[in-house]
C-alpha cells in the first residue's frame, strides 16, 4: 500500500473541503485571493456589466419600470405557486378553494391579493415600460430585436392576466371569458375552430377551466422566462441601457 | 510522359466536374432535408392540434325537452334556465329563440311590455326586437331561432343544434 492510497478516514476527513471546493471551483488560496474570488464569483454582484454609464444609473431615465415588472413577475411566481397548494381546477371546486383561501387558510387572503394585485400592477408597469421605451425612442436601431421581444412578452403578460381571470370561477369569471373567447372567435376563418381549441368545447365549462390553468401555471409562465432571458441578455448585447448619446 | 500528363489533366477535368455534380447533389439533399423538415414538423403540429381537439364533449346536449304543451299557454314567452334560449307562444304557434347575444355571447334578457324593444343585451346594451331583429347596439346579427318539434309524449323539445333559417312557428 502506498502512501497516496485512500483511507476511509482521510476521505471523511477531506469531505467538507471537497464540498466546498466542489462549490467554489477552486482550492484554498490566500486571504487576498480569497477575498477577490468572493467577489469574482458572485453572481449577484455581476448582474450589470464591469462598466456602467453613468446615465445608466440616473433613476429618472428609465424610473425602473422593466425591473418592477420584473420583481412583479417573481412575486407572482411566488405567491402563485403557494396558491396551487390549495387550488383545484375543478368546476366543483376552483370557487370554493378560492373562497376557503380568503377565509380559512393562514395568510390565504395575503396570497390572493398579493397574486391579484401584482398581476395588475404588472400589465401596468409592462405597459408604462413599453411607453417610457416608447418616448425615449429606445426601439430604435440596433434595439429593434428587443422591442419585438418586449411586444410578445406584453402579450405574454395579457394572456396570463386573461388565462388567471378564469380560475376563480365566479360569475365575473365565467363572464369575461365567455366574452374573450368570443372576441377570439370573430377571427375570420378561423374563429370558431379557435374558440373551440382554446375552450376544449363549445361553452367555458370543465375543460376550458383546465385548458386555461394548465396555460396560466405551466405553459405561459415558461415562456415568460424564455422571453426575459433573452430580452435581458439582448439589453446588454445591444450596448446596455439607452441613454442619451451626447452626455 | 506523355501519359502522365493526361492522366494529370483528366484528374484536374474531373475534380470541376465533380464539383459541380456534388454542388447539384448537396442542393438536392438540401432541398430534401428542408422538405422532409417542413412536411415533419407540419405533420406534428397537425398531430397536436388533433390532441388537443377533443373527441368527446361533457357538455349538455343541444337537444333537450323543455316541457309539456300545457307549460306554456298562448301569449306567454318562458325563458328556459340554464339553456339560453326563450319559447314564445303565439296565436300562430310556437318558436324557441336564442338568449345568447350575437355580440360576445352575453345572456340576454326579455323585456316585458315594450311596444319596440323584445330584448336587451346587459353586457353592451344591444337592443332586439320581439322576433330577434337586431335594433340597436354592437350586435351584429339577428337573434336565431331554434329547430322544436314534438315527440311521441307530447312533449316540447328543442334541437339548438339545428337553426331555423326560415323562421318558421310550430303549429299545434
Amino acid at each position: 500500500m502506498s502512501e497516496a492510497a485512500y483511507s476511509l478516514k482521510e476521505s471523511i476527513r477531506q469531505l467538507p473541503r471537497n464540498i466546498k471546493e466542489s462549490v467554489s471551483r477552486r482550492g484554498a488560496g490566500t486571504p487576498d485571493q480569497e477575498r477577490a474570488a468572493a467577489i469574482f464569483g458572485n453572481i449577484f454582484l455581476h448582474l450589470h456589466p464591469v462598466r456602467v454609464h453613468v446615465n445608466s444609473l440616473r433613476l429618472s431615465y428609465t424610473f425602473g419600470l422593466g425591473l418592477i415588472s420584473f420583481f412583479l413577475f417573481l412575486i407572482l411566481v411566488a405567491s402563485g405557486v403557494l396558491l396551487m397548494f390549495y387550488y383545484t381546477p375543478s368546476t366543483q371546486l376552483a370557487y370554493r378553494n378560492m373562497k376557503d383561501l380568503e377565509y380559512v387558510v393562514s395568510y390565504g387572503v395575503v396570497l390572493r391579493n398579493a397574486h391579484r394585485w401584482s398581476a395588475h400592477a404588472m400589465v401596468a408597469f409592462a405597459f408604462l415600460h413599453m411607453c417610457r421605451v416608447f418616448y425615449t425612442g429606445s426601439y430604435k436601431a440596433p434595439r429593434e430585436f428587443n422591442w419585438v421581444i418586449g411586444v410578445c412578452l406584453l402579450l405574454v403578460t395579457l394572456l396570463l392576466s386573461f388565462t388567471g381571470y378564469l380560475l376563480p370561477w365566479d360569475q365575473l369569471a365565467f363572464w369575461a371569458i365567455t366574452v374573450g373567447s368570443n372576441i377570439a372567435a370573430y377571427m375570420p376563418w378561423i374563429g370558431e375552430k379557435v374558440r373551440f381549441l382554446m375552450l376544449g368545447g363549445n361553452e367555458v365549462g370543465q375543460m376550458a377551466l383546465l385548458r386555461f390553468y394548465v396555460l396560466h401555471v405551466a405553459l405561459l409562465p415558461v415562456i415568460t422566462v424564455i422571453l426575459v432571458a433573452v430580452h435581458f441578455w439582448r439589453i446588454r448585447k445591444d450596448g446596455g441601457l439607452s441613454r442619451p448619446l451626447n452626455d | 510522359m506523355s501519359f502522365e500528363n493526361s492522366a494529370c489533366a483528366a484528374t484536374l477535368h474531373d475534380k470541376a466536374s465533380d464539383e459541380a455534380v456534388n454542388g447539384d447533389r448537396r442542393d438536392f439533399v438540401k432541398k430534401l432535408s428542408v422538405t422532409t423538415l417542413v412536411l415533419g414538423v407540419g405533420a406534428a403540429i397537425v398531430q397536436c392540434g388533433r390532441f388537443l381537439q377533443p373527441n368527446v364533449l361533457y357538455e349538455p346536449s343541444r337537444v333537450f325537452k323543455v316541457g309539456e304543451l300545457s307549460k306554456f299557454p298562448i301569449g306567454s314567452r318562458i325563458v328556459i334556465e340554464g339553456r339560453g334560449i326563450e319559447i314564445v307562444r303565439e296565436r300562430d304557434g310556437f318558436h324557441a329563440i336564442s338568449l345568447v347575444c350575437t355580440h360576445l355571447g352575453c345572456l340576454i334578457k326579455p323585456v316585458e311590455n315594450d311596444p319596440e324593444i323584445g330584448y336587451l343585451c346587459p353586457c353592451h346594451g344591444s337592443t332586439f326586437a320581439h322576433k330577434g331583429e337586431v335594433q340597436g347596439g354592437p350586435a351584429p346579427k339577428d337573434l336565431p331561432w331554434y329547430e322544436m318539434y314534438l315527440d311521441h309524449t307530447g312533449t316540447l323539445v328543442v334541437d339548438a343544434s339545428k337553426v331555423n333559417h326560415k323562421r318558421t312557428k310550430l303549429v299545434v
